[in-house]
């Protein structure tokens, strides 16, 4: 392991495995170890791209060629900041790449939060994505008639898009067995999509507002008047791009459904109301142009999912802003309180710039990441660190190699209904009980 | 569905959609790109970055633009794929003008 340059990137996801990519392809002759927290890869393209959206999954077949280039290993099932501390990678690297995405949701911060029926995006996405930090949920709160999605990006719409879907239409995706169960006996059929802002304010993409309006037997509709709606939007130049799917799904408001949308603008939710569970929300009028007389507004309600955007979780000895949930940097260099760059640890993804853009865009991040460290190793000599994985052995942890992560993957396969690509394996023990099985047979 | 990049991209070639496809299916000639529907995931990183607004998904063509899917596919299946950005054409910023797009990025 000596005479070359070692590199640790910490998490496998999108900005993870193109960080990995782009060292392998530099000039530079150099080794990756990629540490991945869970015994699974590809961060959020497993669990936050929509189970029905299997297309942009098909994305890992990229992460796959990353995965098989003789300079990476992928080191499964290990935590910086549990198996291993940020000074391990230290000692053992010659840097450190952050990867690690932004595992936490931002809060409302209002009254009745916590009570049971109300979920932030990362617990409800990742229990319905089988994450293992989540998927034992057994309350998903589905048994009111009417729920209440907070946020006006696509998360938001991923999450109304899958309360409002016909059990047969979801069996189509990779939503795990319990949880496509939990849809099948759902009783919600009316879904409040609330946003704190006007139209042209929406985070949304086209392609994500189309596909709203094009669910067989879902009405959308707009409570505060859609022509309110289509006269904001045509003053707001910015967002000419959305007019037409806007346009589109006032249309099919007029249409029959079982199941409705409701879609807000200028409201947010004052306090959720409840004793032992969520009852109902109480809105506010957050913009005069939406604003509700006679002012105040309450849905009735069983379950609502605040999707407004995630933070990064702070590590120690890492700098961490803790207002935007990011890691400080210039570029990709992790820096202090001053902007002076901390030696050799950098960071790129969603814990680099925040919770924005598409699985490309974290490319291009990683690329300026992988750039910066590149120009800093320049002429450096390797540290020829020790190897982590026999300290990791010292320590009783096995690391799950990607080989293992394939037994798991065929065997994910293998199981799947006849309509879905996979059934997951949601659990860390239940991959763990998995690779020892197959090693003993 | 799927994401083509239209007749803007002819003579400027900027490239910026090649840094953030996530599964590199951009493939180019001399003059200009092409997607390769087959490989393409229609994530859509490459619609808002190009600085000539060239990339449509086929769902957004305007009537008679219905070529574009013939042509990316026919030209992406005999041109190289591009993996990282390259300089524009020689004429890229007088035609980015032309086109009405003048705010450099």
């Amino acid at each position: 392991m000596s005479g070359v340059i070692a590199i640790a990137v910490v998490g496998s996801g999108p900005s993870g495995f193109y960080a990995a990519e782009a060292l392998l392809r530099s000039d530079r002759k150099l080794r990756v170890d990629l540490i991945e927290r869970l015994p699974f890869p590809y961060g959020l393209v497993r669990y936050g791209v929509a189970p029905d959206h299997l297309k942009l999954k098909s994305v890992t077949a990229v992460f796959d060629r990353v995965a098989a280039d003789p300079g990476l290993r992928f080191i499964g099932g290990v935590e910086i900041g549990r198996e291993l501390s940020l000074d391990d990678l230290r000692a053992h690297y010659d840097a450190v790449v952050l990867a690690c995405g932004t595992p936490a949701s931002r809060r409302l911060d209002v009254p009745g939060e916590d009570l049971p029926g109300v979920f932030a995006s990362s617990a409800f996405v990742g229990w319905y994505n089988g994450h293992p930090d989540h998927a034992s949920c057994s309350d998903a709160g589905l048994v009111a008639d009417t729920a209440v999605v907070v946020g006006h990006g696509n998360v938001a719409l991923d999450v109304c898009r899958l309360l409002s879907k016909s059990a047969e239409s979801l069996a189509a995706s990779d939503l795990p067995e319990p949880m496509l169960a939990a849809f099948a006996e759902s009783r919600v059929r009316t879904v409040h999509l609330l946003g704190r802002g006007t139209p042209g304010r929406a985070r949304f993409t086209a392609k994500e507002l189309r596909e709203l309006g094009e669910l067989p037997g879902v009405r959308v509709r707009f409570p505060q008047a859609a022509s309110r709606v289509l006269a904001a939007l045509e003053t707001d130049g910015d967002h000419a791009a959305l007019l037409p799917t806007w346009r589109a799904l006032a249309a099919c408001g007029e249409r029959a459904g079982e199941r409705e949308i409701h879609v807000w603008f200028g409201v947010a939710p004052e306090r959720f109301i409840g004793d032992t569970r969520l009852r109902g929300v109480r809105l506010r009028a957050t913009d005069r142009l939406f604003a509700q007389p006679p002012g105040v507004h309450e849905i009735d309600c069983g379950l609502a999912v605040s999707c407004i955007g995630y933070r990064g979780l702070a590590m120690a000895g890492v700098p961490f802003d803790a207002g935007t949930g990011t890691v400080p940097n210039a570029g990709g260099r992790v820096v202090d309180s001053c902007g002076v760059a901390l030696p050799s640890l950098y960071v790129t993804g969603w814990l680099k710039r925040g919770p924005t853009g598409v699985i490309g865009t974290n490319r291009a991040d990683s690329l300026e990441t992988i750039a910066a460290l590149l120009e800093d190793i320049a002429g450096r000599e390797p540290k020829s660190g020790d190897d982590v994985v026999p300290l990791l052995e010292a320590r009783g942890v096995r690391p799950v190699t990607f080989a293992d992560w394939q037994r798991i993957d065929r065997h994910e396969r293998d199981r799947a209904r006849a309509t879905a690509p996979r059934e997951k394996v949601c659990s860390i023990d239940g991959a763990r009980e998995f690779l020892g099985r197959a090693e003993r047979s | 569905m799927t994401h083509v990049v239209t007749d803007n991209c002819e003579r400027c070639r900027f490239t910026e959609c090649v840094t953030v496809c996530p599964v590199e299916c951009f493939h180019g000639g001399p003059t200009r790109l092409y997607i390769d529907a087959a490989v393409c995931i229609d994530c859509g990183a490459c619609v808002p970055v190009c600085p000539v607004r060239a990339i449509s998904e086929t769902f957004d063509l305007e009537p008679g633009q219905e070529r574009w899917v013939e042509i990316n596919r026919d030209f992406a299946a005999a041109l190289p794929v591009i993996r990282a950005r390259e300089a524009p054409t020689a004429g890229a910023e007088a035609r980015r003008i032309e086109l009405g797009f003048t705010a450099p990025r």
